[in-house]
């Protein structure tokens, strides 16, 4: 049901984007890895935001360039030239790393996930989706630090997730369907961060299962409304 | 085929574009701008691509490797900061046929590398140590070193090439408020929130200082203000 007859897309731009704060943490290195992993899979999906990850890459290149050098120990470059043998030669080297093909199996078999979520979707066994609420079904994915978890969620067509509130930042990114939300309308591509405090409510479209990449940082889960319906509906 | 070398138009513009009118002063007080500069290490990085050359890779090594390790240093790598240089070092020897000239520059390659390296020792500090073989942990991070995926095509390479070509004396000419954001979001590789706690200034004071300082970049690049 869930991933039925998916025909290829037409490159449609995302409407909603990586912030700027967002996207210069990322850039450095400084998010989280869900986090990271919720940026990546909207940049595979938003030329406008890829391009400004390379601006923001070669501001990085020219701020090392102006910066002081440090001394190294005195035998650095020794040990350096001395360790090049034991690495394989440059241009035996792969031109980049193999992508990695769609799942064949389990839930997510033939849909278009972006490359990101391919890498980690691989390393799951066999995927089913487990129950989380009614209407709502997830798949775990492997965080391997930080505190933010992340999860792929199903909701049902016409789904009205009532106003909730959030402990932690939640991202939400839109990988299949369509989500409607104060800010607007969320489809394949469009990422939503939610500060904790920002109160919101969303309501699935009909026609479709939406399918989005959910990352939830702090340790304030069951403040999220996954964690909500859980308590209030999952486990009356 | 080398594009025009862009880090010599980068010094030029430093030289001239720099030295006049109020910013001139702004100038000045960023440190480290060196004056023999670097001589084209794009061409290094093929040479050792091309037939290894160990030669290239040691100039490579003594422009790149101790800027390398200040920026490591003021991360907070500390006492790993020698051996994570190796590794950058090593892994652009190893990836050199990577490096696409059309993509950026070297130093925002090597930047790529040192801030992959920088995140997988974060992540997992007590990781046993790389296998000399290539393990390819990077795709692991969701940070890609060439700028994530490349999109190609004359436009998009030309837009590049005249960004690096401005960028060195644009960022030298930002408010030293702003590029003092930018330093701290950038060689400490910390949330803008730490960086806001390390200055004493609210969350929103640095937000908007970093929103200004890229708009600015941005409309130096495309022609709205002056540099």
């Amino acid at each position: 049901m869930i991933a039925a007859n998916q025909t290829p897309r037409a490159p449609i731009e995302p409407a909603h984007h990586v912030g700027d704060a967002e996207l210069m943490e990322y850039a450095v290195g400084a998010s989280d890895e869900a986090v990271s992993l919720a940026v990546a899979c909207h940049l595979a999906l938003c030329r406008a935001c890829r391009a400004q990850v390379r601006r923001l890459d070669a501001i990085g290149g020219a701020l090392l360039e102006s910066q002081a050098p440090s001394e190294l120990d005195a035998n650095a470059l020794a040990q350096a030239l001395a360790r090049l043998d034991e690495q394989r030669r440059p241009e035996d080297a792969p031109r980049a790393p193999d992508p990695v093909a769609a799942p064949t199996g389990g839930a997510l078999a033939g849909l278009d996930l972006p490359a990101p979520l391919r890498r980690r979707v691989a390393e799951l066994p066999p995927t089913r989706w487990r129950y989380v609420a009614p209407g709502v079904r997830g798949i775990d994915l492997p965080v391997r630090s930080g505190e933010a978890t992340a999860q792929l969620l199903c909701l049902k067509p016409g789904l009205a997730i009532p106003r909730h509130d959030h402990g932690a930042l939640e991202v939400t990114l839109v990988l299949t369907g369509a989500l409607r939300d104060a800010e607007g309308r969320l489809a394949r591509g469009d990422v939503l961060f939610r500060e904790p405090g920002e109160r919101h409510g969303q309501k699935v479209e009909a026609g479709e299962n939406c399918i989005s990449l959910v990352v939830n940082a702090g340790s304030f889960v069951p403040l999220t409304w996954t964690g909500r319906l859980l308590r209030l509906i999952a486990r009356p | 085929m080398l594009p025009a070398a862009p880090s010599r138009s980068l010094r030029q513009h430093a030289a001239s574009g720099g030295g006049s009118g109020p910013r001139a002063k702004v100038a000045l007080t960023v440190e480290g701008t060196s004056s023999d500069g670097d001589p084209g290490s794009e061409r290094w990085i093929l040479a050792i691509a091309e037939h290894g050359d160990r030669d290239a890779f040691a100039r490579l090594f003594n422009w790149f490797a101790p800027r390398v390790k200040a920026q490591l240093a003021l991360a907070g790598a500390g006492e790993s900061a020698e051996e994570l240089v190796q590794e950058v070092m090593l892994k652009v020897w190893r990836r050199a046929a990577q490096f696409d000239p059309a993509r950026g520059s070297a130093a925002t390659w090597i930047h790529a590398i040192a801030r992959n390296a920088l995140v997988s020792h974060r992540r997992a500090p007590q990781r046993a140590e790389q296998p000399s073989a290539d393990v390819d942990l990077d795709a692991d991070l969701g940070l890609d070193e060439a700028g994530v995926v490349g999109d190609r095509g004359p436009e998009e390479a030309a837009l590049q090439m005249e960004w690096r070509r401005v960028l060195g004396s644009a960022l030298k000419a930002l408010p030293p408020e702003q590029y003092d954001v930018l330093r701290g979001a950038y060689f400490s590789g910390r949330t803008l929130r730490d960086v806001a706690e390390e200055r004493k200034v609210s969350l929103g004071t640095v937000k908007t200082r970093a929103r200004l300082a890229l708009a600015r970049l941005r409309g130096i690049l495309e022609g709205r203000w002056e540099r």
